[in-house]
């Protein structure tokens, strides 16, 4: 006997989905577990397969069972296909169902069923002609669009005519002549067509399988190494209709807020409509919280299937659903849109209770939501004193801060000095995007939500705000004018890419707390998967306090910059200076003792029980000729790590006093290159309590030394980006400028950028280095961590410990757990 | 001020080359290479010779078209469509594709605000594909709009992949991108380029 081609939804094995596609098979699924769909049948991939041995057209096996299926079709629904008179016509779904999705498949059919006859008998049946004209027309749309490959516009304007007068006197001649119209027009553009349904279901068929050799779905097969004898089932589904009568009714229900992520069912409800009606928003739908929104035992029916459906997806679904005449259809299911915040709720959720593993949270959050949640906000405090100058239609959201400029390529060159600009315009073209990339925010005086700065600000996350017309921008003048008051370009600027605000002066943005706060057990469910520890790479004592609070492994300081913050660096250089003096230099050592000592008690009092590593201030680096005022009259020898023994014997003892022998507390040598120095500073500073040396490497050079000749017993931390530089030759100011590396890479003149990928000779020295230093030893210092794949290649080579900026941690910390599970 | 060389008319090479500077306002030779076939070589000649000619100024590596630059490109548009222009088949097509744009900005800021919904971006990539077949359908009247026709199949192909960017990303040959540089071409066949 040979095999079925057709197969009812309530008795196909859903676990087959070569034969019954993703879509077919997904529809069975939901029959077993209780789910109401509208009643249907699927046709295998073996029909596929019959098609195209005869000859690219539908196998006349195929006829007996199609009939067949629909007649049953016909029984369950009490309705009748393809017949006008005294039944309800019969409309269904037809739509294609791959073992995998792919784009260009033929996209759904609906309403299929009618012909002039069927259409107003239809419209009288519900007693609304003109919403089955708009059911028959829309089938037709979809029919020319999807099936006939023709422009639904066209099908509507040349069609618009003959339905005023089908809608003005809706009757037999008048229903017949829009067929005839549309007849007409499909002759015209060389379409074949008929007007039976049942020859149109045979139609839409043949195009689901004909969809499979579609262009687009053939170079996505050979792009992903799909198979093209796997072929495409088809899933034909009566249609239902929540305009049917009073006790009928259309929706769209989440099963956790899509907002916030709260558990329970979320969404609305329009009774006596049809789901179309919600999109379009020609009715208002009630909210299904509200007592009486709809049915209480339909309401409750929904409940208990959205909790079923979250067992099958194993994620919070979103559900549009259809009531006819008391009977509840489940249209369509997916797992649910949601805002970030909902996103990293319902992972939690769903992690705590089991349903999903560390692995599935961990896809269930996208670095792009976790950047929604930590979008720096303005200072409350700062936001309230701001005065508001102007507003605009607030088109991409984030708070930015910048001096206004008023000229595109004025602003590149700005910003690649380090200066963060706002580009303020009168509206912009793609002559302006070289500001607009590398500007915090964008202003335009003119243009909607629409426009060319709203469209390319989305697509770069930057602020946006357009449409403000109080302003008048006068770029020749270099000013720019609101109300009486005119403005010099670069005055400085915040806008508020939400609500369109715009303040001047600078208002501080901030690390956004609160999304922060929800973050903490996902990063610790991260840090389990990837086995990494990420510490701070702290830039001041606040950041060590916040890093503290939020049990972070530990943080990493410049003993320059606590100093700094203690407003006591000038009496350093001061002291740094006398070591010169014979006379001088007893009291100088005794004042950097002590300076290094109330700086590290300051630090480790602000990190709580949290380890710290205190980096040793370093001549060597570029800062230190900016901060040291005497910095050309060192002498030379200075100028290495340990070339001046008074320097870094005081702070050594300092900073041991100040640990008190508590283990947390490590001093980092840096900018050495050679294994010899860390060995001699250990002998010098032996006798001083401090819990842990270890060192810093700043160079190529000590990355390759200490690869080669390391002792493996040594702590190890590698500033990745000063490395970097230092193989390059490259100053840190071309390192912190802003877009000049992807420019230069967009003009592919070097093949990538170094600071968001490692050159192949890089990555052989730091798996070198891990090699031998090990990886409990061995961590990397990554200041742009997000972006790019340094971290991620480090991760890959098996590098388990990082330090990174404090704003960026939780990312970083999500990014390691993707790249140990294989997701970007 | 304007010499003997810069007043003779563009050929057609020379006009693909200062045109994709036209449409783009600011772009690499590199750029300019790859959207008109003409070798790269050839292309930083010609904006070189351009430079010198003071029609098209020399941004480290990116040209920009000097006001004569521009008003050559515009003589050849006016010369090459003048006969376009007077046509109702092209006009019809432009009114047409007028009220497509509308519908394709309007899915593209649907698209972002969606953060990219999957239904939404297959009625971008379907309307898309309409556009391609208009073109085609525009060829015996405009042949060089083939070169949109298969910029616009290379950035859905992309977005087809999952390379999201290729719907709207500013920096790369995104449909969003080929789109406005089209707009701004049929604008000036049409004789009403936007900043002139």
């Amino acid at each position: 006997m040979r095999d079925r081609l057709v197969w009812d939804l309530d008795d196909l094995d859903s676990s087959d989905l070569d034969r019954f596609g993703g879509k077919g098979a997904g529809l069975a699924r939901m029959v077993a577990a209780g789910i109401p769909v509208p009643p249907g049948f699927v046709i295998g991939t073996d029909a596929f397969r019959a098609y195209h041995a005869c000859g690219a057209s539908l196998p006349p096996e195929l006829d007996d069972e199609l009939d067949r299926a629909m007649r049953r079709l016909e029984a369950r629904t009490a309705k009748r296909f393809g017949a006008g008179g005294t039944h309800a016509p019969l409309l269904v779904s037809v739509r294609s169902g791959a073992p995998v999705s792919m784009p260009g498949m033929m996209d759904t059919v609906l309403n299929l069923g009618l012909d002039a006859a069927g259409a107003l008998a239809f419209g009288r049946a519900l007693n609304d002609p003109a919403f089955a004209l708009d059911t028959w027309l829309r089938f037709w749309r979809m029919f020319a669009d999807i099936v006939l490959e023709l422009d639904p516009a066209d099908v509507e304007s040349d069609a618009a005519e003959a339905r005023a007068a089908a809608l003005a006197d809706p009757s037999l001649a008048t229903f017949a002549a829009l067929e005839e119209r549309l007849g007409t027009f499909f002759a015209r553009s060389g379409a074949v067509v008929e007007t039976s349904p049942v020859a149109q279901l045979r139609q839409a068929i043949s195009a689901v399988f004909r969809s499979w050799d579609s262009r687009r779905a053939k170079a996505y097969r050979k792009n992903m190494g799909i198979p093209d004898s796997l072929g495409t089932a088809v899933t034909v589904q009566a249609m239902v209709f929540g305009n049917r009568d009073a006790r009928s009714g259309s929706g769209v229900a989440f099963s956790r807020n899509p907002n916030t992520g709260e558990a329970g069912l979320f969404g609305e409800y329009m009774s006596g409509r049809q789901g179309e009606d919600i999109v379009s928003g020609s009715a208002t739908p009630v909210d299904l919280s509200l007592p009486g929104a709809m049915d209480g035992a339909l309401r409750e029916a929904l409940v208990a299937h959205g909790r079923a459906l979250e067992t099958l997806y194993r994620d919070a679904v979103d559900i549009e659903f259809t009531v006819e005449s008391e009977r509840l259809y489940l249209l369509q299911v997916r797992p649910a849109k949601r805002t970030a915040e909902a996103a990293v709720r319902i992972a939690l959720d769903l992690l705590r209770s089991g349903e999903i593993s560390r692995e599935e949270a961990m896809r269930r959050v996208t670095p792009a939501q976790l950047g929604k949640l930590l979008r720096p906000t303005f200072d409350a405090d700062a936001l309230h004193d701001a005065r508001l100058l102007a507003t605009g239609i607030g088109s991409s959201p984030g708070h930015a801060a910048g001096n206004a400029r008023l000229d595109a390529d004025d602003a590149a060159v700005r910003a690649a000095g380090g200066e963060r600009v706002i580009l303020l315009r009168p509206t912009t073209s793609p002559q302006d995007i070289r500001g607009m990339l590398v500007a915090e925010g964008i202003v335009t005086a003119r243009g909607g939500a629409l426009s060319h700065a709203a469209v390319v600000s989305r697509a770069l996350d930057k602020p946006c705000i357009v449409g403000c017309e109080a302003i008048d921008v006068d770029v020749p003048r270099r000013t720019f004018t609101i109300g009486s008051r005119t403005f010099a370009e670069g005055t400085m600027l915040s806008i508020d890419g939400d609500s369109g605000r715009i303040y001047l002066g600078e208002i501080p943005v901030r690390a956004a707390a609160t999304g922060r706060a929800q973050l903490g057990e996902l990063v610790a469910a991260a840090n389990a998967l990837s086995g990494a520890r990420v510490a701070v790479s702290a830039l001041d004592v606040a950041e060590i306090a916040r890093a503290g609070a939020s049990s972070v492994d530990g943080a990493i300081v410049g003993l320059t910059d606590v100093l700094i913050a203690r407003g006591s660096i000038d009496r350093l250089t001061a002291a740094v200076a006398d070591l010169a003096s014979d006379a001088r230099r007893a009291g100088a050592e005794r004042e950097i003792e002590a300076l290094a000592r109330d700086a590290a008690e300051h630090a480790l009092r602000a990190a709580g029980p949290m380890p710290v590593a205190f980096r040793l201030p370093s001549f060597l680096s570029e800062r230190a000729r900016q901060i040291v005022p005497s910095w050309a009259a060192l002498p030379a020898r200075t100028l290495l790590p340990l070339g001046e023994k008074s320097f870094y014997v005081p702070i050594a003892r300092g900073i041991g006093a100040a640990a008190r022998g508590e283990a947390r507390v490590a001093l980092l040598l840096s900018g050495l290159t050679d294994v010899g120095e860390i060995a001699a500073f250990r002998r010098d500073v032996a006798a001083f309590a401090v819990p842990e040396t270890g060192a810093f490497l700043r160079s190529f050079a000590g990355v390759q030394n200490f690869a080669e000749s390391g002792d493996g017993d040594t702590t190890i931390w590698v500033d990745v980006d000063a490395v970097i530089r230092s193989a390059y030759g490259f100053p840190s100011e071309l390192m912190a400028a802003r877009g000049v590396f992807a420019d230069y890479c967009e003009r592919d003149l070097i093949g990538q950028n170094p600071q968001s990928a490692l050159a192949p000779f890089l990555v052989a020295c730091f798996a070198a280095l891990l090699r031998r230093a090990g990886p409990a030893r061995t961590g990397a210092v990554c200041a742009t961590a997000v972006e790019g794949t340094i971290a991620t290649t480090l991760y890959s080579l098996g590098y388990r410990r990082f330090a990174v900026p404090a704003n960026d941690r939780e990312a970083v910390c999500l990014g390691l757990a993707r790249a140990a599970i294989g997701v970007a | 001020m304007a010499g003997p060389a810069n007043e003779g008319l563009l050929d057609e090479r020379e006009f693909s080359v200062l045109n994709a500077v036209f449409l783009r306002k600011m772009a690499a030779p590199e750029h300019v290479a790859q959207v008109t076939g003409v070798d790269v070589a050839d292309v930083r000649q010609l904006l070189d010779d351009a430079v010198r000619d003071e029609a098209a100024i020399d941004l480290g590596g990116q040209y920009m078209l000097g006001d004569a630059g521009r008003a050559r490109v515009l003589a050849y548009y006016d010369r090459s469509y003048a006969g376009a222009r007077a046509s109702g088949t092209v006009q019809a097509w432009y009114e047409r594709f007028e009220a497509v744009n509308a519908q394709f900005i309007a899915l593209v800021t649907e698209w972002q605000k969606s953060d990219g919904d999957e239904r939404v971006q297959e009625r971008l990539v379907r309307l898309v594909e309409r556009q391609v077949t208009a073109l085609r359908a525009l060829a015996n009247e405009i042949p060089r709009y083939e070169s949109y026709a298969a910029r616009f199949e290379n950035g859905l192909a992309n977005v087809d992949r999952g390379q999201r960017d290729f719907v709207c990303k500013p920096t790369i040959d995104s449909v969003h991108n080929v789109w406005f540089e089209f707009h701004e071409d049929i604008l000036t066949v049409m004789g009403k380029p936007r900043d002139a």
